[in-house]
């Protein structure tokens, strides 16, 4: 059974623990948002980091992150694999449970889907990007630029988004 | 330039462009977004599970990004 935890504790709410148990996952090419270590209970983890095929077998063993090194793992226990890491900020990348938050940190409860397949994709938004497109952020109550996908209008079996860059001219593509 | 398709709420994206600003070197390959040359496609297969507005950025380098 897979099993994924993730939570902070009271006394240090800026850190992020994750206890996760996995028999079959494989997640592909990756990066993390910051630092972090953790033990693997049992089982074991297989990983391509820094350009070599790795082979993190337990009990105990230590695994650090590194959020400028991107890695792909794969668990490859034949029984469940259970681990635990923590950091000041969680893992990015794919989601570690069905659903995936947003801009890749993979944690929290507020969900924005699951990534689709091919097959059932029932519609399409396009969307195209310049160079000239710059970050608004809203600050203290005001409206900053708005950039969404209403949810309800893609929101079938599969939507499938096409992204265009621009770049810096105005051609459409 | 190269820019990059996220898909996220608000509150993600602004944390993961504070993390690019720290970390622009960093690169991704997730499922909820893309990154695509100048003049170049890309598409993301999505399936939303939540009714409601999503947002999107490009947080690549901290070029741009949607408030």
């Amino acid at each position: 059974m897979e099993q994924v935890s993730i939570y902070s504790p009271a006394e240090i709410p800026d850190l992020q623990l994750l206890h996760a148990c996995f028999r079959t996952r494989t997640f592909p090419r990756h990066g993390h948002e910051g630092y972090g270590g953790g033990v693997i209970e049992q089982g074991a983890l297989g990983f391509h980091y820094r350009g070599e095929n790795v082979v993190a077998p337990a009990p105990c063993d230590i695994r650090t992150i590194d959020p400028l090194v991107e890695e792909i793992v794969t668990m490859i226990s034949k029984k469940n694999m259970s681990l635990i890491f923590c950091g000041l900020v969680a893992i990015s990348g794919p989601a570690l449970a069905n659903g995936i938050q947003s801009a890749g940190d993979g944690h929290g409860d507020e969900t924005i889907g699951i990534p689709g397949e091919a097959s059932q994709v029932d519609r399409t938004v396009k969307i195209e990007m310049n160079d000239e497109m710059r970050f608004i952020p809203s600050r203290h109550g005001q409206t900053g630029r708005d950039y969404t996908i209403c949810s309800e209008e893609f929101g079938g079996n599969g939507t499938r988004v096409c992204f265009g860059n621009r770049g810096g001219t105005q051609k459409a593509l | 330039m190269e820019h990059e398709f996220v898909l996220g709420t608000e509150e993600a994206l602004k944390k993961h462009y504070e993390l690019m600003e720290k970390f622009p070197e960093m690169e991704h390959a997730d499922a909820n977004m893309i990154r695509v040359d100048p003049g170049k496609t890309g598409e993301v297969l999505w399936r939303f599970t939540k009714t409601g507005e999503v947002g999107f950025a490009c947080l690549f380098r901290g070029i741009s990004m949607p408030a």
